[in-house]
């Protein structure tokens, strides 16, 4: 199964074509309470009003403190703010918030649970998050090589015990 | 989820540890299990192309949450696999379903505001299965508690191995 280059491209482009039809049906999942799927900062924008007394899920900025206001992300849409009431954490201004509520009327969302960050946090997750990915790529080039006239990866199966490798990546 | 060098750390030290039982699992199926522990967070191309970005372009629905299910996770390994050499193909996929499901499981133990946390079993179930809410995924302990296992596995791992040729 799969010997020839031309079966495996196939498999290949059968898979993208399911992977892009997943992605596709994903964006037509919507909210459902029922099983836990909450409207986000995005539905709350569109339909408002109509989510008096719901429970929401949402994500964003801290932009101010007293009452605690939650903007989506800079440059993220949608471009709307929220006003959080009942937020028993501290909260600085520019802080990552998190939070489950209910909606009330006039766009406020009363908060049962909140996790809130602060910048560095965030910052820190995505620095040790490139090392990580940088620290599995150095091994993945390091054990593995792109063989062309196979047109498949393999290990580098002549490495020789000090480590050193002697064939070059050919991709 | 926990930061993309906690899953890596934490697929190492699982598929060192099972290294010492199955032969086949070579260093280099170690690395190959330690992809697979990041393949579902592929869909943090979000924060480069933003899914409505994608849709407003296509004019289609589309979310990259898709990526971060099973579902979407599966196939990813499925075409990893694929691209593989033949002799090397099943170990590549097992290694790389080992770390995809090292990933979710680590997945299911962080904090969400509402307690659920994702459509896991997506496209079979929709349902938001419960999260353990142990952790945050900006909090600096587990990848502290993940590198003490990588490196405990590291020298069970070649301790036994040095053992074994001293026998």
């Amino acid at each position: 199964m799969l010997t020839t280059p031309r079966s495996r491209i196939a498999a290949l482009a059968l898979l993208i074509a399911v992977l892009t039809g997943m992605l596709v049906a994903h964006g037509t999942v919507g909210p459902d309470p029922d099983r836990h799927r909450y409207p986000d900062l995005e539905v709350l924008s569109q339909e408002g009003d109509t989510l008096v007394g719901d429970r929401v899920v949402l994500s964003g900025t801290a932009v101010e403190t007293n009452p605690v206001v939650l903007s989506g992300s800079p440059g993220a849409r949608p471009d709307v703010i929220v006003v959080l009431t009942g937020v028993e954490r501290d909260v600085d201004r520019g802080d990552d918030l998190w939070i489950a509520g209910t909606v009330q009327s006039d766009y406020s969302v009363s908060v049962t649970t909140a996790i809130v960050r602060s910048p560095w946090e965030l910052r820190y997750m995505y620095v040790v998050s490139a090392i990580g990915g940088l620290w599995v790529l150095r091994r993945f080039v390091r054990e593995w090589r792109f063989d062309r006239d196979r047109l498949a990866f393999v290990p580098r199966t002549d490495r020789r015990g000090d480590g050193a490798d002697v064939r070059e990546v050919t991709d | 989820m926990p930061d993309v060098l906690t899953h890596a750390l934490a697929a190492y030290a699982i598929a060192t540890l099972l290294s010492i039982r199955f032969e086949w699992l070579g260093s280099q199926y170690v690395t190959i299990a330690m992809i697979g522990a990041l393949v579902p967070d592929t869909t943090k191309i979000k924060l480069l192309v933003d899914s409505a970005q994608v849709e407003a372009t296509l004019g289609v629905p589309f979310s990259w949450g898709a990526l971060h299910t099973l579902g979407g996770s599966i196939v990813i390994v499925l075409a990893g696999a694929v691209l593989a050499g033949r002799e090397h193909r099943g170990p590549v996929l097992l290694a790389l379903l080992l770390g995809m499901g090292s990933h979710h499981a680590l997945d299911l133990l962080i904090a969400h505001p509402a307690g659920h946390g994702y459509a896991l079993f997506w496209p079979l179930s929709g349902y938001h299965v419960p999260v353990a809410g142990l952790f945050h995924s900006s909090d600096r302990w587990p990848a502290a508690v993940a590198a003490i296992a990588a490196a405990g596995a590291y020298h069970l791992r070649y301790r036994i191995e040095d053992l074994d040729r001293s026998a």
